[in-house]
């Protein structure tokens, strides 16, 4: 089984894709550090009127008090970032676990067990993976109602097949492999066979799609929060917080919509960047 | 004579999408305890799937269509799988061709070893059972410290050693090895065959060795079993078989062996052994047979009993 320090030598080691890995961990950690400290780092709260009465009918653009500028309820935006990053990543760890949860055992035991079960899964998967991730997300969060929680499930819909997809691949692989056919000839049983033959070889995998279902996870919550399917306004959403500044960036008021729209990409990024350079380390290819 | 394992009329079938492959055909005879059985044949000859079947591992679309295979008095067809899946490793044991490959290049050596220990519950305890590791390496001939070495730090013929340590390591009653040497060089070959006939004087063991070599075969076995397309066609002491083979066959096997047969030259089989979805008709060897004659293309053989032989061949039957 690895131990603690053989998993940080896999990450930090001297290996292919260690400045990708790096910089995408890096990325993820500040937003994580963002993310439990807001109340020490965001100056105002998320629907504080920061702004004399008198200014807060129409958005501000950057000053010294406010980096971002401010809303035309007079939120600070910066602050709305800091605070909103804290459901960003409540929807994305959530979703990207639960769906790994679900698709990382189904595709083992499928892969391993084949036969009837095999074939039903499999196809219901295909099904689910033949839909466009964002159109099958906002059609569960539809279903399931505006919360975060439902919003992380409708997510997991879409990134299961995905787990399942490649890990029963890699299943199949290790299958036809001689130490599994070896470790059958000594009598050993498949949970034997799961556990120190298949999950070793399955779990650089399991990563790179983590970190390709994390990426798309925020592009497609920020969709989803566009439409309302997360949060309700005023609480402070990336996605939703794009959506309120388009309104007024007629206006001019550009900085409502452009930081948001940045730190979507840039958190997409660092996940983007984690599962590229696992899968340049394990020379792993991916499809999606 | 007690045997270590009986065949019944086994035969095992593939079902592929182009036809039934009848890999093992209604193969019968008595494996001795305590003896060397070689099964000789060809490429293709049905060697490897007879020897998962006794293991009851005979991969998919394959399966065991019929007959019976007793091993120590019990019916392993139709013993319940966890049963099944105890004997394997205690009481029949196989190792395989390819040393590279059959050992999990992540793990090292001594842990693949005292799975065997920990899986059939000699003990629960890894310490004790590393410890059990280290004297089945040295059982084989590695020192014991070799335990922490991941199989690339290991040559082709140590690698084969560690997995036939972990193999014997509960002394199995039965050890099949599948061309364990082929891919190894002579000299290595020759010690990996040194090792397999000492631990069988030692532990008791029965082998069967699987190989297409029957210069090989004849230097080490007691017997010698000669397959063709699934069936066994030859089944003898080795002595008998090398010095008046009787099935045309064996005699063409042998005479393509040239170290075995002096100074003769090599003469080799002309043709090929047939498609096993769709053998000829009679006897399957009547296409490529110097000696056929009148009943080889519409008949099948039966088995002939020739002193302590068994031979499947027209020229025998009347
Ligand atoms: N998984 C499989 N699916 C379909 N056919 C198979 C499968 N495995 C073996 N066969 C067929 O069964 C027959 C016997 O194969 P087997 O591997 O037992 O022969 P062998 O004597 O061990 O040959 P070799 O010397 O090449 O190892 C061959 O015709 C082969 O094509
Ligand atoms: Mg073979």
């Amino acid at each position: 089984m690895p131990t603690i320090s053989g998993v940080t030598q896999q990450i930090f080691g001297r290996k292919p894709g260690r400045g990708l890995l790096l910089t995408g961990l890096a990325i993820i950690l500040a937003f994580v550090i963002l993310a439990v400290f807001a109340p020490w780092i965001a100056p105002y709260g998320p629907t504080e009127r920061s702004v004399p009465s008198s200014l807060a009918a129409s958005p501000q653009p950057p000053d010294r008090n406010h980096i971002m500028g401010t809303t035309e309820l007079g939120y600070d935006v910066f602050s709305r970032i800091v605070w909103g990053t804290r459901i960003v990543l409540y929807v994305v760890a959530f979703s990207a676990i639960l769906s790994m949860a679900i698709g990382v055992p189904l595709g083992l035991v499928s892969g391993f067990y084949g036969g009837k079960l095999d074939r039903i899964l499999s196809m219901v998967m295909d099904s689910i993976y033949a839909f466009p991730g964002i159109v099958l997300a906002l059609a569960v969060a539809s279903v399931l109602g505006p919360s975060p929680t439902n919003a992380a499930i409708s997510l997991s819909v879409v990134y299961v097949p995905t787990f399942f997809r490649m890990v029963r691949g890699q299943v199949l692989e290790v299958r036809e492999s001689l130490y599994v056919e070896a470790a059958e000839a000594l009598g050993y049983p498949n949970t034997h066979i799961m556990l120190y033959h298949v999950l070793p070889n399955v779990a650089p995998t399991i990563l790179v799609v983590f970190g390709l279902a994390a990426t798309d996870a925020i592009l497609t919550e920020a969709g989803l929060a566009f439409f309302g399917l997360t949060v309700s306004y005023p609480s402070p959403d990336w996605g939703l917080d794009l959506r309120v500044g388009l309104r007024y960036l007629d206006q001019g008021a550009w900085w409502a919509t452009l930081f948001p729209g940045i730190v979507i990409t840039l958190l997409a990024l660092g996940f983007a960047l984690v599962g590229e350079g696992l899968g340049e380390r394990y020379a792993i290819r991916t499809e999606r | 004579m007690e045997s270590v394992v009986r065949l019944e009329d086994v035969s095992v079938h593939y079902y592929t999408f182009t036809g039934v492959v009848k890999a093992v055909d209604r193969v019968t005879l008595d494996i001795p305890r305590g003896e060397f059985v070689s099964f000789v044949g060809e490429s293709g000859s049905g060697k490897s799937t007879l020897a998962l079947a006794l293991l009851r591992l005979v991969p998919p679309p394959g399966r065991i269509v019929s007959g019976r295979i007793v091993f120590n008095g019990m019916d392993l067809l139709s013993l319940p799988e966890q049963k099944m899946r105890e004997l394997r490793g205690k009481s029949i044991s196989m190792v395989f061709q390819d040393p590279m490959t059959s050992l999990d290049p992540v793990r090292k050596v001594g842990e693949q070893i005292a799975d065997v220990y920990i899986e059939h519950g000699v003990t629960t305890d890894m310490e004790e059972a590393l410890k059990l590791a280290r004297e089945a390496l040295e059982m084989v001939g590695i020192p014991g410290d070799r335990v922490n070495y991941y199989p690339h730090q290991l040559s082709g013929g140590q690698r084969q050693r560690v997995l036939i340590a972990a193999a014997v390591a509960l002394k199995p009653s039965l050890l099949i090895a599948d061309e364990p040497t082929t891919a190894l060089d002579v000299i290595v070959q020759a010690k990996i065959m040194d090792l397999l006939e000492d631990l069988m004087k030692e532990l008791k063991m029965s082998v069967i060795l699987i190989t297409h070599d029957i210069a090989l075969a004849a230097e080490r076995s007691d017997r010698i079993a000669v397959m063709y397309a699934g069936r066994v066609v030859e089944y003898g002491p080795v002595d008998a078989i090398i010095e008046n083979p009787l099935h045309p066959y064996t005699r063409g096997l042998l005479e393509s062996a040239p170290d075995l047969w002096g100074e003769k030259r090599i003469k080799g089989i002309p043709g090929n052994p047939p498609d096993l979805r769709n053998p000829p008709r009679g006897c399957p060897f009547h296409p490529r047979c110097p000696r056929r004659f009148d009943p080889c293309d519409k008949d099948e053989p039966e088995y002939v009993k020739v002193d302590d032989r068994i031979v499947s061949c027209h020229l025998y039957t009347r």
